[in-house]
Parts: C-alpha cells; structure tokens; sequence
C-alpha cells in the first residue's frame, strides 16, 4: 500500500527535493525596521539592526533587510573633534572569494537606510565599506548631514568604499551632503545600476556644492577593475561622475548624468558647482607621470552645467567610445595636460555623437575619429532619434535594476549615424559601430506604468497533470477616467524563483511580460490576460503584477 | 467528457452563519467511465503568496471503495474524523483517497473564505491513477473557483451532480469540520504560507 503512495509522490516530489537537496549550506538572516537583536533573525523573527547581522554572517551568509525606514541618530563612534568622521554603518568583516556577505533588500521591498536625523558635529559617512567580498543590493541611503556652523570640513558621504571586490548594485543613494558614491581605494570594485542624485553640500569649506558628486572614484595607484556600470546620476551640485586624482583606470559605461551644477532640481547655476557629466581623470590640473587611461563608452550625458564629457586637464589620453551628448557646455572637453603644464587636447574618441550646446572643445589635435562633429557626411538632427526628449531619464528601473529602455536619443531607422562608426573591437549590429550610446534602430516602445490606475483580480491556479503547468487568470478593471488605448504589456515583477510564465512574449528587466498589440480598456472595463506557469517545485507563486500602457 | 459551467444559483449555497463560512455543496461523483480501475479521489488547492485564506472542509464520503491505503496528504492538509480540511496556505495543498472506481462516490464541501482582499484560489477535484494521471477524459471533474467576496464558480463534468443542499446534519457537522479546521490552522500558526 506504501508503494501506491510512493508512487503518486514521486513525480510531484522530485524537483522539490532535487532543488531542496541542491540548496547551499549558507544562512540566511532577516533584519526588519521593527524587530530585535536578541531574536533568532529569521523571517518571523527578525533582527533590528544591520551591526548586529554583521556580527552574526560569515562568507557566503545573505542578509535581507526588510522594508521600510532604519533611522540612525548618531554614529557607531563619537566625533573626537570637529573636523573627525564618524560612520553610521560600518562595514568591515570581510566574504571570501566566491562567498561575499549579501546585504540585500528583501525581494520587492524597499529598506531605507536614513541619516538625515544625526547631529554629529563631524563628517559622517553613512555607509562605510572597508570590508571586502561584500554584496549590497537594493538599499536606499539618503541624508548623509553637514552640520551647520561647521564649515571646517568638506563633504560628507553617502556610501564610502575602500574595500575590493565588492558589489554595490541597484542601490538609491540621494540627498546626502556630499558624494552618494564614493570609492576612496580598493580594486575590482563594481558599481552596478545605481542612483545617485540631488546631492549637495551646503556647508563645505571650499564652498558650498563643489564636493557632492553623484559618483566619485578616486583610487590610487595599483587598484585596477574599478567599473561603473548601468549608473545614473542627475541633480548632484557638482559633477556626476569624477575621477579626478585616480591613479587607476576607472571604467564607466552604459551609464547616463545629466543636469549637474545647480541646486539641485533647479536650473539655478551654483557658483562653486564644477556640473559636469562625466570628468574623466585629472589632478588638479597638474602634470602626473604614468597616468591611467579611463574608459567611458556608451553612456549619456546632457543640460549638464559644464561639459558633458570633460577630460579636465588629465595627462594621459582615456577612452571615449560611443558616447553621446547632448546639450552641454560643450558635449566633450578633451583639455589635457603636457608634461611642461602646459594645456592640450588628449582623448582617444571614436563613435561619439553631440548635438546642441556647444558641440567640442579642445579636440583639435586629439585622436578623433569617426565622431558626428568630425563626419563631414552625416548631420544631427531630431529626426536622427526616435525620440529626441530629455526629459524622463529618471524613470523607474526594471525589475533587475537595470536602465529603464527609452526612445529617447535612441537612432531612428533611415538615420545617417547608423554605421558611421568604427570597429573598436566592441559589439555592434550592421556593417559598422553606429554612433552614440545606442547600437541599432530596433523600435523601442515607451510605457506609462498604469497599474495605480486599475483594480487587480487574481484568480486561484489549477493544473494540468498532463502538462504540470498551472493555469490562471489576471484581470485588470481600469478604475480610472482615462482610456487606454493601443499596446497594454503584463509585466510579473519578483516572480518565484524556479516559477516561469510558459506564455511569456517577452521580458523587461528580467521578468516576464504578456503584451496585447491592440487593447482597448476603456473607465470601468475589465481586460483579463490567462497566465501559465512551470512549476516544478510547486512552490507558492507569488509575483507583483503590474500593467503598462505604450505612450503614443 | 464536455465541461460546463453551472452557475452559483443553480447550486447551492447558503450561509452557515460563521464570519468567513462560505456556502456548502453536496457533491456525487460518476466513475463509471473509470470502471475496474483503482485510483484516486483527490482534492487540490494550488497555493499563491497573494491569496485570501481558504480551507475546504471535506466529509460526509460515500462510495469509497478503499483497500485499507492510507490518504495523501500534502502541504496544508490534515484529516478529521469524517474527513480532510484542505487549505492553501502552501504551494501545493493535496488530500487524497485510494478507491476503486465505478460506482458513484459522494461527498461534501464546505468552504471557509476570507472575504478579505486577496488572490483567488481553486479547488480541483480530480479521479487518478495510480501514477497520479488523470484515470477518465484529460482534466479534473470538478472544480471550484474561489475569489473573496464574491460567490464560487463551479466547473464540471457531466460525471458530477450537485443534487441538493446538505441536511441541517450534514451542515451541523461541515460546521464542526469547521470549528475543528480553526483549531488546527491557529495550532500550526508559523507553518502557514511556507511552500
């Protein structure tokens, strides 16, 4: 009689166990803004603080910090005097290789990680890393303070690294009093789909918003595989991203920067702002031997104060490859510096695209080549993009955290900047590199996300045994006054790992989406999409369903 | 075998007085088109993160034709003295009883809904084989679809007949299926919702 059991078992069993059987022995622990240190830190009894996690993990340990508000009043030390630094988080037990500690969002939450309230009469770095072979993902971190009265010190800072090999990814750093990003030393450092905006430091010695730079990276010398990737800084009083005293080459690619140099969310120009996009190296305008070459491909900047891309006086000439500009003072800057001072055009530019503003400065003389402005064949105008609007870059991220996908400054088909380009030894569709950021002219779709403005009905799951696949449906009942008319796209945010959706007809950011062509869904009208999913382990499914409509 | 849906009205369903207590069905099954096989009865509820609580209380069996093998139960299950009282508080919720088919099997459900917001969920009824196929025609014989507030829809075959409401009896004790379900569920408190 066992064995009828057994049997019926069997299949419905197997991939559970495979996969519970195939699980790491590493812990995993929970912190929630209103549980206690002296709980046993798991889901149903979390602990309260990130300290306490850290004592706790070891390498390969993941720790999810659950949503909502973690206020800090003061620092993990007291400031010794005036012109001390104190940190608020301090990072610094170390992972392994392959083993990093995690330090992660719970999935589909939002931890923020808030300064804002401390009174320490010092600097403050809010997160201080000094740890290595560490992974922190999906944290908001907000109000690292100056203090007023105290103008004795320059920035403060939102997260600061010193460590190597680790992971900072999809993290919100804003509205601190100095830099959001900050990368003092360490090696192979990766900074992986982060914001940094509206910084400002207000109280700095050396005037007021001229240190609060969304991404600073200024390693020294032997501290290689530092890369910024998939980043956006905007609305930072400063520049957003710098290099400037980096004895190492930095990479930054496919990220963007705009509207540096003014208060932040103004156009109101801050005298000691700098408001450049991206400055890539430099010392002070002083001559070093042996400088790096940086590399800055396919990012964007634009309405930056300054320059879009600015080489600022560095002596070695950096790598800007497909980069695009748009409506900065100038869209590049290649000012070096020769060993004599003196100043110098130095910059190795391919397949770089400006339109509006000033268009270059100081590349006469640089290695230029194959750059819209040095094209005598193509011109740039609106009609050159599918969407030419600068507006919008800040919309959400997908559900990895990656770029949200845009029209904007993405070429049109029939323009003359596709495949005017030259082979860098980089990726590229067609018969040549196109130029600027965006390879190709494959039509991109904006969507508005309207799920605020519909009621949700998600209907229970049956299965086939056939087929294992579990069958239901999600309905949409616009409860708005607005019609929405065209493409509708069903995106399954957080989706159960080892659950799939069979009937899938694309993806965004990773997860899953179903998209109607042409749907109707009028006030009060109700679309429901059918959904399937594969679910070997016959896990709860769980997902954040949300509904976008294409903007015409 | 050819599917149609049989509206709430058209069945039964009537208030047993509990905040959450949902309507109750009389339900009779037809295995004849499974005649000489020996299978499974088994009742299933798909669990999602999203969904409102529900159990379904499970008794009043007849026509089980078993050999002294135990039931299956999976997930959020657990058998009464006339019964099962399925859930959905994990991923997949099973209750199954072994039985050889060809005569007509009865039982009763009484549902325990949430009315609060949430994701549905779905109680499938299906007669299988040893291996866990489908015995008859491809798809469950029955099943209920649960969404908060508002009323069930029922599926199925035409191997099943709802016939009439449930006697006072038959209602006193899916009420203490009921009562029973509660105890349990408050017992387990923490497993609930873990797959």
């Amino acid at each position: 009689m066992k064995n009828r059991q057994q049997l019926f078992v069997r299949r419905a069993c197997a991939a559970a166990i495979l996969s519970a059987a195939g699980c790491a022995s590493a812990a995993t622990y929970y912190v929630a803004p209103s549980g206690s240190d002296a709980a046993a830190g798991t889901l149903a009894a979390p602990w309260a603080t990130i300290a306490h996690a850290q004592a706790v993990a070891a390498p390969g340990d993941t720790v999810y910090f659950r949503g909502g508000a973690y206020v800090f009043h003061g620092g993990v030390n007291a400031c010794a005097s005036m012109t001390d630094t104190v940190n608020a988080v301090a990072l610094n037990k170390s992972g392994q290789a392959g083993k990093p500690i995690r330090y992660w969002a719970y999935p589909g939450e939002k931890p923020v990680f808030d300064f804002a309230q401390m009174k320490d009469n010092c600097r403050v770095k809010g997160v201080s890393v000094t740890g290595s072979w560490l992974h922190l993902k999906g944290l908001e971190v907000t109000g690292a303070p100056q203090q007023p009265g105290n103008l004795l010190n320059n920035e403060s800072w939102g997260v600061w690294n010193s460590g190597s090999n680790n992971t900072f990814e999809a993290l919100d750093t804003h509205h601190h009093m100095g830099p959001g990003m900050f990368i003092a030393k360490g090696s192979n450092n990766l900074v992986l789909n982060v914001d940094s905006h509206h910084n400002y430091d207000p109280y700095s010695k050396s005037g007021a918003g001229q240190n609060a730079d969304g991404f600073g990276v200024h390693v020294g010398a032997n501290s290689p595989g530092n890369v910024l990737r998939g980043c956006r800084a905007w609305a930072n009083t400063d520049d957003g991203y710098d290099f400037i005293n980096a004895g190492s080459a930095v990479t930054v690619e496919y990220s963007w920067a705009w509207r540096h140099g003014y208060y932040p969310g103004t156009t109101t120009s801050i005298p000691a702002g700098n408001g450049n996009g991206f400055k890539v190296g430099g010392y002070g305008g002083a001559y070093q031997a042996g400088a790096p070459q940086h590399v800055a491909r396919f990012n964007v900047a634009f309405n930056n104060k300054a320059a879009g891309f600015y080489a600022n006086h560095h002596p070695a000439a950096s790598y800007f490859y497909n980069n695009t500009g748009v409506n900065n003072r100038p869209d590049f800057n290649m000012l070096g510096v020769d060993p004599s001072g003196a100043g110098i055009a130095l910059g190795i530019l391919r397949n770089n695209l400006a339109w509006q503003g000033t268009l270059v400065s100081n590349v006469a003389g640089a290695d230029a080549a194959n750059n819209s402005w040095n094209l005598a064949s193509v011109s740039v105008t609106s009609a050159d993009f599918q969407g030419a609007s600068l507006d919008g870059w800040d919309a959400a991220r997908l559900p990895d955290g990656s770029l949200p996908v845009l029209p904007n400054l993405r070429l049109a088909a029939g323009s003359d900047l596709l495949d005017k380009g030259v082979n860098v030894g980089l990726p590229y569709e067609g018969t040549a590199p196109d130029l600027g950021a965006f390879e190709g002219s494959a039509r991109v779709t904006a969507f508005a996300d309207a799920t605020a403005r519909v009621r949700v009905a998600q209907s229970g799951l049956t299965l086939n045994r056939a087929t294992q696949q579990m069958s239901g449906t999600l309905s949409f009942t616009n409860t708005s006054t607005t019609t929405f008319d065209g493409v509708l796209m069903l995106r399954l945010d957080a989706l159960t790992d080892g659950v799939a959706l069979v009937n899938r007809t694309g993806s965004q950011g990773g997860a899953p989406t179903l998209t109607l062509g042409a749907a109707r869904l009028a006030p009060g009208q109700t679309l429901t999409f059918p959904v399937v999913f594969a679910n070997p382990a016959h896990a709860a499914v769980a997902y954040t369903p949300r509904l976008f409509a294409a903007l015409p | 075998m050819k599917l149609f849906l049989r509206p709430l009205l058209l069945v039964l369903a009537f208030a047993c007085g509990g905040a959450w207590a949902g309507p109750a069905y009389r339900v009779v099954v037809d295995t004849g088109a499974a005649a000489g096989q020996w299978g499974w009865l088994d009742f299933l509820i798909l669990g999602q993160a999203a969904a409102s609580p529900v159990h379904a209380t499970l008794g009043g069996f007849a026509g089980i034709d078993g050999d002294g093998t135990a039931p299956i139960l999976a997930g959020d299950a657990a058998t009464t003295a006339g019964g099962a009282v399925l859930g959905n508080g994990a991923g997949w919720n099973e209750f199954a009883l072994w039985t050889r088919f060809g005569g007509r099997i009865g039982f009763d459900v009484l549902f325990d809904v949430d009315p609060r917001a949430g994701a549905g969920s779905t109680l499938e009824v299906a007669l299988l084989d040893a291996a866990g196929n489908y015995a008859v025609a491809p798809g469950d014989v029955l099943a209920f679809a649960l969404m908060p507030g508002t009323d069930p829809v029922v599926t199925a075959t035409d191997a099943v007949t709802l016939p009439e409401a449930p006697a006072p009896a038959l209602v006193g004790a899916g009420l203490a299926l009921l009562a029973l379900a509660r105890r349990r569920t408050a017992a387990r408190g923490g497993l609930a919702g873990s797959a």
